[in-house]
């Protein structure tokens, strides 16, 4: 597609809304901003998703009083087949902080604008559920965090918990509370079963006890400090974080790193998929007792993030990423060694599989399981291997490409049952074609520099950057403050769109199964948290 | 079953015993200062993403010293020294049952 017609079919998009753009306005080359007024917010957006198929991104409120006097709601729509991006803006009044709201129509919207009630006290008018969602019953109602007027060094008085969870009634209903302090290595979260017999008939999943603060704590903070924030969102997608800052960084600056750099990138990204994927199906098995499965994953696991310590210097591959490029750089005799190793991995990998898909337990267990269809995976915007597994091609490494992934051969992987064993071997297919895209990149890898400096920035230049982490894309907002710090970062990680569908898929099935369902999805709280 | 043995036979111990060898070279492990390089410019601590670097006085002597608690292992002092009086080693065995020793270098 050249340039030309992209631009044409962004404006053929864009011109039903006619009289209701305020302006208009290109802002990154994938990107175009539309101001609307906040009354024509719903038609818009309805538009945008129902009728131009474009799916809801993320959406960010921004706390603009010190530049234009009013808050800002960002809707962010993506358009795979166009490559493009299209973001709402509207401006609401201090005095009259309200907008009315999308999720009735917009199902994705839901968590989104109970957020920006919560942390900036914009209230979505309509809202089908007026729960807090981020913070709690014991945080104060007036008390709004991401406003630039509260101070996060001040402590806040906490008051009698609200009571935000859900509660069942009925005399057959027996109501099982879960967590949030679980039996093994897991992070927080609490789930309430309403049950019937055996069978759970509602799930409720009350998330967000490690909300850390962190778009908060990064505010004010330099770029370069702030990237070391970016790595710590999530302890196991450390590098997709990093990498989907430092792109929202570069775009902002419009600087491109170095080829060898991006191939570098694509190359990290896609050891951090290899060993979160075989480690999670590792895992996977444990939902249904089966530690050989276990044992054999975490060994497989092991290898390779003993590999991540030879290359990068750590395992979890923190301290890679550099804004502009890397921070370092991988000999041949390296590469070669990584080749080796990821020979003897895969042929252990193919033996793993062959053992757990021939155990007749294993696929009775994970079969017709927890079926995520392909209506709710769309309504929801489920990305990652959750979305893939429904039949839902979303990848942006194919669709937005970032990194190296223009040049290279990304293959979709699809499933369209949507249950566990759907889910399983997406997990598994993307092992092999991570395989095949390290090989691609240690052919192509081009010589030359991996570090690009990173030229000024404009105060109050927002931009975005993205990176499909192994449980689907993370997306970075950014808007620089003045003297290249941060002003406004909001994180979007692939839990944080795919949580609300795991409480979904489990009605239906036998409360045991749960481990199972939620393993499936192997989603991050603290990265949903931040 | 045979099969089974075969294969415990075949893949052996995996988990090893203690002492381990050291990590990998390109590791990012505890931090070492050398005081006699160091010329106090103290750029470091203006670097540091996580406040661990400090200074402090030891016997009438400003110094600078590195809290391995606060640390990240990022290695940004280090690529940042003029003098190269910061280095970053690949040791990771950093348990202690003493925490005074993890404060001060």
């Amino acid at each position: 597609m050249n340039q030309l017609s992209k631009k044409q079919l962004v404006a053929r998009l864009l011109q039903s809304f006619g009289k209701k753009m305020l302006s208009s306005r290109p802002v990154q080359e994938h990107e175009t901003e539309l101001v609307i007024d906040k009354a024509d917010l719903p038609e818009v957006c309805r538009t945008l998703v129902q009728e131009k198929k474009g799916r809801l991104f993320t959406m960010v409120g921004n706390d603009e009083r010190e530049l234009s006097g009013h808050f800002a709601l960002y809707y962010v729509f993506a358009f795979d087949q166009l490559q493009h991006l299209i973001t709402v803006k509207t401006l609401l009044e201090e005095a009259d902080p309200v907008f009315p709201s999308i999720s009735a129509q917009i199902p994705a919207a839901n968590w989104y604008e109970r957020e920006v009630k919560d942390l900036l006290g914009l209230r979505a008018l309509g809202h089908p559920d007026r729960r807090p969602l981020i913070l709690h019953g014991d945080w104060p109602e007036d008390q709004y965090p991401l406003r630039k007027d509260f101070s996060a060094a001040l402590p806040v008085s906490r008051q009698p918990d609200r009571g935000t969870s859900m509660q069942y009634s009925g005399r057959d209903v027996t109501e099982i509370p879960v967590g949030p302090i679980h039996a093994g290595i897991i992070e927080p979260g609490h789930f309430r079963f309403g049950a019937v017999g055996d069978t759970v008939l509602h799930l409720d999943a009350k998330l967000f006890y490690t909300h850390r603060g962190l778009e908060k704590s990064a505010e004010g903070l330099p770029l370069t400090k702030a990237l070391f924030t970016a790595e710590r969102i999530c302890g196991v997608c450390a590098l997709s974080h990093a990498v989907a800052f430092a792109q929202a960084v570069e775009a902002a600056a419009q600087l491109t790193p170095p080829p060898r750099a991006l191939y570098l990138r694509s190359l990290f990204l896609e050891l951090e998929r290899l060993y979160n994927h075989i480690g999670d199906l590792g895992n996977l098995c444990a939902g249904f007792g089966f530690a050989v499965g276990v044992s054999h994953g975490s060994r497989l696991r092991e290898q390779l993030q003993q590999l991540n310590e030879e290359l990068a210097g750590h395992r979890y591959l923190r301290g890679v990423i550099q804004l502009g490029g890397l921070r370092l750089d991988v000999t041949p005799a390296e590469l070669s060694r990584l080749l080796t190793v990821l020979e003897q991995v895969e042929a252990d990998f193919d033996e793993l599989m062959d053992i757990i898909l021939s155990h007749d337990i294993a696929l009775d267990r994970m079969a017709t399981t927890g079926v995520l269809s392909l209506q709710q995976a769309n309504d929801l915007e489920v990305v990652g291997v959750a979305a893939r597994a429904s039949g839902r091609a979303v990848d942006i490494r194919r669709s937005h490409p970032y990194a190296a992934y223009g040049q290279l051969d990304v293959p979709l992987v699809q499933y369209t049952q949507g249950d566990v064993l759907a889910r399983f071997k997406v997990r598994a297919e993307e092992v092999k074609t991570s395989l095949q895209i390290i090989r691609q990149i240690v052919c192509q890898i081009p010589a030359g520099a991996i570090w690009a400096p990173v030229p000024e920035i404009q105060p109050y230049t927002r931009a975005m950057g993205w990176a499909e982490s192994p449980r689907g894309e993370v997306c970075h907002w950014l808007m620089v403050g003045p003297e290249q710090t941060v002003f406004r970062y909001r994180i979007r990680s692939a839990a944080y769109s795919n949580w609300p569908a795991v409480p979904l898929t489990v009605p239906g099935n036998i409360v045991p199964d749960f481990p199972l369902i939620n393993k499936s999805f192997e989603l991050c709280y603290s990265c949903c948290d931040r | 079953m045979f099969e089974i043995l075969r294969k415990i036979w075949r893949t052996g111990t995996v988990t090893r015993r203690q002492p381990l060898p050291p990590a990998a070279a390109k590791y990012r492990g505890k931090i070492v200062i050398d005081p006699e390089r160091c010329n106090g410019c103290l750029e470091c601590i203006g670097i540091c993403p996580s406040g661990a670097l400090r200074t402090n006085c030891i016997q009438g002597k400003e110094q600078l010293v590195i809290s391995h608690e606060k640390c990240i292992f990022c290695g940004s002092c280090a690529d940042n020294c003029a003098e190269q009086a910061i280095k970053l080693t690949n040791q990771c065995y950093l348990a202690t049952r003493n925490k005074q020793e993890a404060q001060e270098r």
